[in-house]
């Protein structure tokens, strides 16, 4: 049997998926930016990110401080989230050699719930949890969208899951919950981006007292946002969209809506819409898609992939960031960095998103899939009075100090309440 | 089946009723001709909660490329299935061999219609992608008339009068030894007393000390107001005598009510199934089970149970090491089961309830896994552990006996494939190995839905543990086993031979069905509240 390793007080471990050297998603980002942001605090602080050995040559940890969780994809299950066993004994070795004294986990796919289980069961240290998605609720990566219809769906329930995958009978979704549930209730506390995402671990399962709602810090920030751009009658207003290019994201519509404002010469000629972020990946049918929209309609381009170090001077180039997403999100990135750059933004009205972008405050919004409704947006937001307004309401962007404090306020109370502490 | 209307039945449906036996190539050369034909062709052959929703659908544009099929209720997607089954009437309609027929299964089925939100809902099957709907050469089917339906079921057209309803699901014929026929009957008005086989010319009566009554809880969907039927609505008759070798034509069950009224209900004739030079000592012993209980037959009924487990590939080990004690898991075939079942294992090691550790993998799926896995779980515990590949992990409790020999086991406590145990449930088992319980404990829920809950009416063959010794010995006089599965139902019932462990018997420790998992029938349908 193993020992339980005797843990002194020491640093905080940031344990994430991956890490942002590897990947560019949200929730490593946003791991690595409260990373960053503790250790400006002065607290000790290791960053632990699971890398899949195919890709351990792209891991380019910045300081002797981060360390890689080796994984292999064979070794792994993505149903329940369970890794080898391997990962956990890499998990704890890194915890004891570094006299970890306290584990934040931005996620359970690839480190493992088994980890988490092993962590609780071997060792003295209290972990938390900070959700970026569904992923435990549900099986479809997380999104709560119905599968292979891509409707929203508000509650996993086995059936309704085994509705989604035919596959899997409504038992392994009965095991599925039990098994997350258990994982995850030996966290000391929960950490939610948005208070939409809280709300369903919540109903789900999980107990509110534990829960605690901290926005994501950006890593950098400008110095301060931008000014609105000056308008005339002649100039188009610029909207900008960032990130990766999918049906997912909401691309669809957009194409969609470039049609139906081609048929408006008027509108077409006041808009003009910068498409910005990778297409690669995708198939041909949608690229072919994509493609030929671009080349149909000249008040729309395709400014190909970003440097996210880029990303303020693209986006203050742009009247307007519109984010289509066609899931619930939690809080995007992009939000954050919109309000950063001092621009509204025009989003999907739906969970996390509708959260973070007040409608009339700091953006409009309009209906999941529904270009028509899209272009009412857009043509509700050409206009230099409502645009002003817009751009007066928007809230500050966190930084990753501030989220850092946050945090530590977070683990302070959690390690009150938790009895394993 | 249908009349063979050729014709469209609705606006984009097109399809033949009764297409088994009709030639389908008329209708396609028909169709081929119209101005703007849809490239598909199918149909419902057949809709009902106890046999599913069959039928066959082709793609014209691509016959060897079988289309995807969707199983909706209303415009939800409840299911999809691409044909997977062969139909010679269309393959012959194609002139070119197809994989066109289709099934939905009866618990699709009636998951589908459980999840209508209306009445008038409509469970359809459409192309995927398209919104091609197959014909069923009727009224389309409300999930609400799915629901309250009398079973369509083999041979149901034929009412046996006194309000009954009947179906037969299966017929066993052995030549010279008799048949065995399965099925349900629901009779509110009088009770059904006695059945009579008509078959081959030849008509037998069930022997009334074989007729076994059984819970029917699929057929609560279709029949919501007789759950009092339902819980004896199944049947097993035995009908010994001479049935002719070859001959099974007009196959007739006359059903005796009491009082004396009776109704016959002919049956297709191909339910009957003929055994002939097939049947095996274990088929013998179905038909005359008392031969196990005979003095001078005993070692026949050893024998013939010897051979059914013989006839099994036997259990290959492919690392061993013998253990006094230890706990027997069966591994899931699923692999995100396999690594739950690991999972539990290993939480179960960490808290030293393990000492000694058998599993048993499949040899396709899990085998590819289990391995390693096993060997990660050694390296961490240091744990005595074997582990056996057999092809079917099914077999687990028939090959049980060997493993037992292989692995010298004097105590064992066998968790069949797809049980995950808590914490709770290893304790006990760990109690029991180290012989601080002094009684074998069981552990299996299998209980009958439609039974009262008493949880100690139920041990099983599903989780269970007792000396290597004690099953061994019951293990030589067991019922014999089909699949895998002892029939324990059928058999003990017949030959009052007790079903494994009972507590009548062999006093234990029955363990709550919470206890384990992956008893989740009963918490599945509840609220989702933690």
């Amino acid at each position: 049997m193993a020992k339980r390793p005797t843990v002194t007080p020491g640093p905080i471990a940031i344990v994430a998926h991956t890490h942002p050297a590897i990947t560019k998603g949200g929730a490593e980002i946003a791991a690595y930016a409260l990373y960053e942001g503790l250790k400006r605090l002065g607290i000790e602080t290791i960053f632990i990110a699971a890398c899949l050995a195919e890709d351990r040559n792209r891991f380019r940890p910045a300081s002797a401080d981060e360390y890689a969780l080796i994984t292999e994809r064979t070794h792994y299950d993505d149903f329940y989230t369970i890794s080898a066993p391997e990962t956990t004994r890499q998990l704890l070795a890194i915890l004891a050699h570094r006299r970890v004294h306290l584990v934040n986990f931005h996620h359970h796919i690839n480190i493992g719930l088994n980890s988490f289980r092993a962590l609780s069961m071997l060792t003295q240290i209290p972990f938390f949890v900070t959700f970026h998605e569904f992923t435990a609720i549900c099986a479809n990566q997380g999104q709560m969208v119905t599968r292979p219809a891509r409707r929203l769906c508000a509650q996993a329930t086995p059936i309704a899951c085994a509705t989604c995958f035919p596959e899997r009978p409504p038992e392994q979704f009965q095991l599925r919950r039990h098994f997350m549930l258990n994982s995850l209730r030996l966290a000391a506390g929960y950490i939610a981006p948005s208070q939409f995402l809280a709300d369903r671990f919540i109903a789900w399962g999980l107990p509110a007292a534990k829960f605690a709602i901290i926005e994501n810090g950006l890593r950098a920030l400008p110095p301060q946002p931008a000014p609105p751009l000056p308008h005339t009658r002649e100039k188009p207003w610029i909207i900008g969209t960032f990130g990766q290019i999918t049906p997912n994201k909401g691309i669809d519509t957009v194409l969609d809506a470039l049609d139906l404002i081609a048929d408006q010469p008027a509108l077409a000629r006041r808009l003009r819409l910068r498409i910005h972020g990778g297409l690669s990946g995708q198939s041909a049918d949608f690229t072919a898609r994509f493609e030929t929209a671009i080349a149909t309609h000249d008040f729309a381009t395709y400014e190909g992939p970003y440097a996210n170090d880029d990303i303020f001077d693209l986006m203050a180039k742009c009247d307007f960031i519109l984010v289509p997403s066609t899931w619930w999100e939690n809080s995007p990135v992009v939000i954050q960095e919109a309000f950063a750059t001092g621009r509204p933004v025009i989003c999907t009205g739906i969970g996390g998103l509708a959260e973070k972008v007040p409608p009339g405050t700091a953006g409009l919004h309009f209906r999941r899939n529904d270009p028509v409704d899209l272009v009412r947006a857009l043509a509700e937001a050409a206009d230099t009075r409502i645009y002003k307004s817009l751009c007066a309401g928007l809230p500050s962007a966190y930084d990753t100090i501030t989220m850092a404090q946050a945090y530590l306020a977070a683990f302070r109370q959690g390690r009150k309440e938790a009895v394993l502490f | 089946m249908g009349s063979g209307d050729l014709s469209p039945s609705r606006e984009g449906v097109l399809g033949t009723t009764g297409s088994r036996g009709r030639a389908p190539g008329l209708l396609l050369t028909a169709d081929l001709a119209s101005p703007d034909p849809p490239p598909y062709r199918g149909h419902i052959d057949v809709i009902d909660p106890i046999r599913g929703l069959q039928g066959w659908a082709v793609n014209l544009a691509a016959p060897r490329n079988p289309p995807q099929l969707t199983l909706r209720v209303g415009t939800e997607t409840v299911a999809q299935i691409t044909p997977d089954r062969q139909r010679d009437d269309i393959s012959d309609a194609m002139s070119q061999r197809v994989t066109a027929g289709f099934l939905f299964d009866a618990e699709t089925l009636r998951r589908a219609a459980a999840m209508a939100t209306a009445p008038g809902e409509l469970i359809t099957v459409r192309i995927a992608g398209t919104s091609f709907e197959l014909g069923t050469g009727g009224p389309p089917v409300r999930a609400a008339d799915l629901r309250a339906a009398k079973s369509l079921a083999a041979g149901q057209s034929n009412s046996p009068g006194h309000g009954a309803e009947i179906s037969v699901d299966r017929i066993l014929v052995i030549p010279g030894l008799g048949c065995m026929a399965e099925g349900w009957v629901l009779s509110p008005q009088r009770p059904v007393t006695a059945f009579r086989l008509t078959i081959g010319g030849v008509t037998l009566t069930a022997r009334p000390d074989t007729l076994y009554r059984k819970s029917r809880a699929d057929l609560l969907d279709a029949y919501p107001d007789a759950a009092h039927l339902i819980a004896q609505a199944g049947f097993v008759a035995l009908f010994t005598g001479d049935t002719p070798p070859r001959d099974t034509a007009s196959p007739t069950l006359t059903v005796v009510f009491a009082g004396g009224a009776e109704a016959s209900f002919a049956l297709p004739a191909r339910l009957p199934r003929l055994l002939g030079h097939t049947a095996t000592a274990s088929d013998a012993l179905l038909f005359f089970p008392a031969l196990a209980a005979e003095s001078f037959f005993p070692r026949f009924a050893a024998a013939a149970i010897e051979a059914d487990r013989a006839a099994l590939a036997p259990p290959v080990p492919l690392t061993l090491t013998q253990t006094p004690k230890t706990f027997i898991q069966v591994l899931p075939e699923n692999r995100s089961d396999l690594f739950l079942a690991f999972e539990t294992i290993a939480t179960a090691c960490r808290e030293n309830l393990i000492d000694g550790l058998t599993l048993v993998a499949a040899t396709d799926v899990t085998r590819a896994d289990a391995p390693w896995l096993l060997r990660d779980l050694r390296a961490s515990h240091d744990l005595p552990a074997t582990m056996f590949a057999i092809p079917d992990t099914g077999q687990a409790l028939a090959l049980l006996p060997a493993i037992l020999r292989a692995t010298g086991a004097k105590r064992f406590v066998f968790a069949a494939a797809g049980l995950f145990p808590t914490l709770q449930a290893h304790r006990l088992a760990a109690a029991w190995l180290r012989g601080t319980a002094k009684t074998p404990i069981f552990l299996g829920p299998e209980p009958d839905p439609c039974a009262p809950p008493d949880p100690h009416a139920f041990p099983s063959s599903r989780c269970f543990g007792w000396t290597a010794e004690a099953f061994l010995r019951w293990s030589d006089t067991a019922p014999t086993f089909l699949g895998g599965h002892f029939r324990d139902n059928l058999l003990a019932r017949a030959t009052r031979a007790p079903t494994l462990c009972p507590n009548t018997v062999l006093a234990g420790r029955p363990l709550a069905p919470s206890a384990i998992e992956l008893a989740v029938n009963e918490t599945i349908y509840a609220a989702a509240a933690p």
